[in-house]
This record gives C-alpha cells, structure tokens and sequence, in this order.
C-alpha cells in the first residue's frame, strides 16, 4: 500500500510511459476481465432482488403499484400507459428478475441476454425516475449494462476474444472515471465561482455542514456524522471535503495509470462511504461498480499475480 | 514491485496534456470507434443542459453536477395545512408520512407550479386538489433563510404567497 501511495505521488509529478508489465499476459487479464463482468451481474441481479424488499434504497413495490395517479412518465416509460397499470409495473420488475438472473450463466453466450439485461434495468430506472424527479444512483450501472453489448461472444472464439474484452473493460473504466472528473470539475468550477462573486465556498468552516443541513432539508433525514459536524467549526472538514472533489477531478489522470487504479478504486469506494455518512445521498450501487472495475481493474497490479511472479524470480 | 519509469520531466499541464494523450493512443486496449464514440456522445449530450444553463435532462444522460455549489442560502416553496391552529402542518417540510415517490413528485410539481405562476400569474394546483379535502384552510408559502439556522434552529423567513382554501 506505501508502494501505491509512493507510486501515486511519482506519477503526478512525472513523465509517463505505459509499462510493458501491463501489456503482458493478455489472457491473464482476458480471464481476469470475465470475472469481473459476471461478478458484475450478479450484482446487477442483487439490485434486482432489491427492488422486491420494503427496505432497500429503491421504492418498496407495492408503493409503485399505489402510485399511479403520480406517474408523469419519462420518454423511455410511456409505454407503459397502454397497459393496465399494476400488469406493467410487475411486468417491468419480473423482467429485471429474470434476464439478471439468466445473465449470471449466460452474459458471455449470448448478447441477446445483455441487451436483455441493459433494457431491463433501463426500464425500470425510468419507471422511477417517473415521478418527477430522475434518480441518478443507477444511471452508471445502466450504462455499463450497455457498454458490455459490445463484449464479444464467447462461442464464435475469434482470435481477438481476449484482446476485445479487455477494450470493453478498458472503456467501462474510461466512462466511470470521467463520470468522477466531470463531477470534479464543476465542484472546482463552482468554488470559483462562488469566490468570485464573494459568497462563502467549499474553503469555508461551514461548507460540509452547510450541504449536509441542505440534504437534511430536502430529506428529513439526519446522517451518521450529521450532528457532529453541524455542532462544530473545523478546519478538518473542508479539508475533507476538497480532498473528495480532489479524488474525483484527478480520475480522468488515473485511466492512463493502471497500476494506480487498485487505490484510485478504494479512494473512490471510501469517498462514497464518507458522502453517505455525512451527507447523505446514497451511491453504493455506483461504489460497488467502482469496487468491481477500477478497484479490481485488470490492468492494475494485482497482488495474487505479483507473489506469483515474485516467487518465478 | 514497482513497473513505473520516471524520465525526470517535470510536471506540466502541456506534459499532461501529451501524457494523456500518448498513454491512450499506446494502450492497445483503447476502445472500439463505437465504445469511443458512445461515450463521447454520452458526455456531450449529458453536458448541454449545463451549458444551455437548463435544468432539464436528457434522460439517461447525465452530467453528473452534483453539490458542485455550497448552498448558503436556501428557497423552498411548500403547501402549509390548517395554519395557525393545532393541526398545522405543511406538505413537504417535516412531513415523514409521505413515501419516496410523493416527496419526489410533490417537490416537481410545487417547483414547476411556482415557475408558473410567476411567469404567467396562474396558479395551477389540480395535481395537489385531492390532498385539500381534509383540511380546513391550504396557502402556498415560501420558507427562506439560512440552511444552517433552518436545521439547528429551525430558524426561517415564512411568506404566504396565496391562500388557496
């Protein structure tokens, strides 16, 4: 970990040249690149459970069911108002169910099934997303589901497989990690902003308090930290927080740093944990995605593969 | 095991800017024309409300602007119930009976109503009238302030901007 962290610190101070380490083995990285996609879908087919529980994070079923007369539907879900409203809602959840589930066996047989399980998840986000407001805590694993359309098929065995696959991955780690930067880059662009028009930033006491007491005013709910940081003045919390918009802006950099990727993704992964406990809005979706393609990216060093080479000298 | 060549060059943005640019054109695993040119499209249209300075979203894109302001002030309009006697109440703020859809669609549709309003003088309310039948008197207010007095003191300009019932 001190190595990363000193690995971290030379490479934005440095010049850069891919290293020839990452290139080897491509079908180590290949095989590496197919867990981590089905491990992917069986995420996506644990949010699919989720969306039957009256606990998770997503609206309990049967309070969709109920909620008809404030259905104002997004382009993608005017379909459904040609079906009789509780036919429609379980017919969007049954087809998140299953195509998920048929997905963890058969995601690298058939593109059919990961078209299935793009559309199914598409749907359904847009059926929540239908009143009023649009939920963005989904919106990366959609387009992730999308992306991997692209993997190739495992049963026409082209001599490119491995080397496709991994240009999937490589570009699902592009997207994330631009997600990360662009959000970055407005939180920079906002403190300029707001410096130059005079009013308190994110350099203030009171600037984590200040966006905890707005998501508490909108939600009615208090985080882990909320209290603490509402009661007190200090200099530790904006420091935190610039550190997050820090984490995020740098993302892009770390797309060109593979054997970054394993730290950049706990960096990432922690951000969210500390958004969520203070706060507030809740992205563990989006964190278990980082978990999977950047935190365990195929391109970084992993450590299994590093013992292994340390004891073939 | 460290695999990293450090040529000595010194940081710079234009050295960023090659950096960049060399690492992926080198990497053979740069994605497809249709992997690149789906995620450019994405951020492009995902972008151009924020650069159209609109609110609106294309759905499923997405800019992912989130907090990027610290809020130092705040403005909220809301439907306060039966004022001034017991059973006062408002529709949004402090309202822990209404489910995740209600709080979502309520604020939509109170936000686009006081856009209306303010632009063309209608108040338009037929969404919310169902909601009016077990209550004596119904105003559309407007809460003010500052958030940090709101929440720890609950501290708070109130402006009644039309009563309805």
């Amino acid at each position: 970990m001190i190595n990363e962290f000193k690995l971290l610190w030379l490479s934005l101070s440095g010049n850069y040249k891919f290293p020839e380490s990452i290139l080897s083995s491509e079908m180590e990285k290949a095989a590496e690149s197919k867990l981590l996609i089905s491990i992917f879908y069986f995420l996506v087919f644990a949010t699919s459970i989720q969306t039957f529980s009256p606990f998770s994070q997503f609206p309990e079923w049967n309070t969709l069911l109920a909620s008809h007369h404030l259905f104002t539907p997004l382009w993608s879900a005017k379909w459904l108002v040609y079906f009789e409203w509780s036919f429609a809602v379980q017919s969007v959840l049954l087809f998140y169910f299953v195509s998920s589930l048929l997905s963890i066996f058969l995601w690298q047989k058939f593109r059919l099934i990961r078209i299935c399980v793009f559309l199914s998840i598409f749907f359904y986000l847009s059926l929540i997303s239908s009143f009023g407001k649009i939920d963005h805590y989904l919106h990366v694993m959609v387009v992730v589901t999308f992306l991997l359309i692209f993997s190739p098929d495992q049963k026409r065995k082209r001599a490119s497989f491995n080397k496709d696959i991994l240009k999937v991955v490589f570009g699902i780690q592009i997207f994330i990690l631009l997600t990360y930067s662009i959000s970055g880059f407005f939180k920079f662009y906002g403190i300029l902003d707001q410096e130059l028009s005079g009013v308190p930033s994110a350099f203030s006491y009171t600037s984590l308090a200040k966006n905890i007491a707005k998501t508490n005013l909108a939600t009615n709910f208090s985080t882990f930290f909320s209290s603490l940081i509402l009661n007190s003045n200090s200099i530790l919390f904006p420091f935190l927080l610039l550190l997050g918009y820090l984490i995020e802006l740098l993302s892009l950099f770390i797309i060109i740093r593979p054997h970054l990727h394993r730290i950049w993704g706990l960096l990432l992964v922690a951000f969210h944990a500390f958004v969520l406990m203070t706060v507030g809005p809740d992205f563990t979706i989006q964190a278990l995605v980082v978990g999977i393609f950047i935190l365990h990216s195929p391109f970084s060093k992993n450590p299994l593969r590093r013992q292994r080479d340390l004891r073939n000298g | 095991m460290i695999h990293f060549k450090k040529t000595g060059t010194r940081f710079s943005l234009p050295n960023l800017g090659i950096t960049i640019k060399s690492a992926l054109l080198t990497n053979p695993y740069f994605p497809s024309t249709i992997g690149s040119a789906f995620i450019f499209i994405y951020f492009i249209i995902g972008l151009t409300p924020v650069l159209m300075k609109s609110e609106k979203e294309y759905f499923p894109f997405f800019s992912f602007k989130l907090y990027s302001k610290i809020p130092n002030g705040f403005i909220k309009y809301d439907l306060l119930f039966n004022a001034g006697s017991d059973q006062e109440h408002y529709l949004l703020y402090k309202n822990v009976c209404l489910n995740k859809l209600e709080r979502k669609c309520f604020d939509h549709w109170l936000a686009g109503a006081v856009i209306e309003y303010n632009q063309s003088g209608i108040l338009n309310l037929k969404p919310y009238e169902y909601l009016f039948d077990d209550v004596q008197t119904v105003s559309l207010v407007k809460i003010s302030g500052d958030v940090m007095e709101m929440v720890n003191n609950t501290k708070y300009t109130l402006e009644v901007i039309e009563v309805i019932k």
